[in-house]
């Protein structure tokens, strides 16, 4: 005999030892797993780990290319939504959830960007496209430098900043950057290896 | 190449930031498969990125909570448009119940009445057949009479058509009297058919009765029944001469001459 509400409290018990684990041994990727078989399942638990685990970073993201903190909360909780309306398009053999989420958040962000209503409410006049060229530079540094990231940023030369910028923040391809930047491909690799090894000495 | 040129290529960062192709994404999944420290390198690349995203970030309480009322009300919306059945199974089933139970009431109803209208049917077959049965009987009865009627004809017309026949006419013994007799006489056949004309009929208890006579000897050759017919009598194997008496009902052994009315000779 099957009791689908007794195993519906089975789905829930891995998400809830996994909160209380969430800075305990259990490997980022034991507890990834676990919340993307709960997302799959339904289950809203599952959406809040992931909520907390991730939050903060892709309102990061979102942030940096909108430059608003009220419009990057709105588009904070409409990517959770995309992420949990559309999870059936995750594939973990495509990609990472981190990277998978990324694109989700970049590309709301973006769309924001695009729409006439936020382009008339900012005033921003020049932004005929909806992704900010690098040789805008002005308007470029005004949107992704702002207060709490300077601190970070300023530890990065510019030539390993503007690379981070494009290919991390504004979700360029490896060749759309290399184009813009207008640097071999294989240059844009080596500076943003060098980019986040200099990151990672300041955030251990 | 080797794992530690690879990661320090630059590609496992791109990979994270979502840079890549497709095929180039295959190939940093294999190498991560093949290496574990590859697949610890790309987990440490995120863990970095992530960290430079959250820099200066603050969540708030109710972002969450949003999250979940959006989710919510998006998710009640679609179940709307679904709409449910709150018993599918069970309406089902009865639906089919109620569909057996109406084709089963209709099968009866529809047997009812075929019941009824065959039973009329051979009801009214078994009053037309009996009718046809007793006209059929008729026709028989008045069949057989024809047929018996015939054959006394056909009889009557072979016995005069017979070579052998001798025809009789018996005269009236006293003078003036216009009764008269036929008699067909067939000594071969030994019949004798005879017609008795314009005689009175008998009165109440006496009969006429023919007699056949060979060298002076009466035969009784049977009753006389009706006047104007003929008859066919008794079987006769010789006779010179016929005669017709008076005699009481029912006929005698010997004649009584004095009641003697009409005789014939046989003439060869």
């Amino acid at each position: 005999m099957y009791y689908p509400i007794f195993s519906k409290y089975l789905q829930i018990l891995p998400i809830f030892a996994s909160s209380l684990a969430v800075n305990s041994q259990i490997s980022n990727i034991d507890q990834e797993e676990i919340i993307i078989k709960g997302i799959r399942e339904g289950n809203q638990a599952a959406l809040r780990l992931l909520f907390q685990k991730y939050g903060k970073a892709l309102k990061g993201v979102i942030f940096r290319i909108i430059n608003d903190v009220e419009t990057s909360e709105d588009l904070l909780q409409e990517t959770f939504v995309k992420i949990w309306q559309n999870f059936d398009l995750f594939d973990e053999n495509k990609g990472k959830l981190f990277t998978w989420m990324l694109n989700i958040a970049r590309n709301t962000a973006i769309d924001k960007l695009r729409s006439t209503k936020f382009i008339q409410g900012k005033k921003i006049q020049e932004l005929n496209e909806a992704v900010p060229k690098i040789d805008a530079a002005n308007n470029f540094e005004i949107q992704l430098d702002h207060i709490g990231i300077q601190s970070l940023t300023k530890v990065l030369k510019p030539e390993l900043k503007e690379v981070v910028d494009l290919v991390y923040f504004l979700g360029y391809s490896h060749s759309e950057a290399a184009e813009n930047l207008n640097i071999p491909l294989g240059t844009v690799k080596t500076r943003i290896r060098s980019a986040i090894n200099e990151l990672r000495k300041v955030f251990v | 190449m080797k794992p530690e040129d690879y990661i320090l290529s630059g590609i496992l960062e791109l990979y994270v930031c979502g840079a890549l192709k497709n095929e180039e994404c295959l190939e940093v999944q294999l190498m991560a498969k093949q290496h574990p420290e590859i697949q610890i390198e790309i987990d440490k690349i995120e863990q970095s990125l992530k960290k430079l995203a959250e820099s200066g970030q603050t969540l708030h309480e109710h972002t969450f909570e949003n999250i979940i009322d959006q989710v919510n009300e998006s998710e009640h919306i679609a179940d709307n448009n679904k709409i449910i059945p709150l018993h599918p199974f069970h309406d089902q089933q009865r639906r089919r119940y109620i569909s057996l139970m109406v084709a089963a009431v209709a099968l009866f109803l529809l047997a009812s009445v075929s019941n009824v209208y065959f039973f009329n049917h051979w009801k009214n077959s078994e009053k037309s057949l009996i009718a046809l049965k007793v006209e059929d009987d008729k026709t028989h009865k008045a069949y057989l009479e024809t047929q018996q009627k015939l054959n006394s004809m056909q009889d009557e017309l072979a016995s005069y058509k017979s070579k052998d026949l001798m025809v009789v006419m018996l005269h009236p013994m006293k003078k003036n009297m216009d009764y008269k007799a036929i008699a067909l006489y067939n000594p071969k056949m030994k019949s004798i058919q005879l017609k008795v004309m314009n005689l009175p009929t008998a009165p109440q208890g006496m009969q006429y009765q023919l007699w056949a006579i060979k060298d002076g000897k009466a035969t009784d050759a049977g009753m006389i029944t009706e006047i104007n017919k003929m008859e066919t009598m008794k079987s006769i194997p010789n006779s010179d001469s016929f005669a017709i008496t008076m005699e009481k009902a029912g006929g005698s052994s010997e004649p009584t001459m004095a009641s003697m009315l009409l005789m014939g000779k046989i003439e060869i």
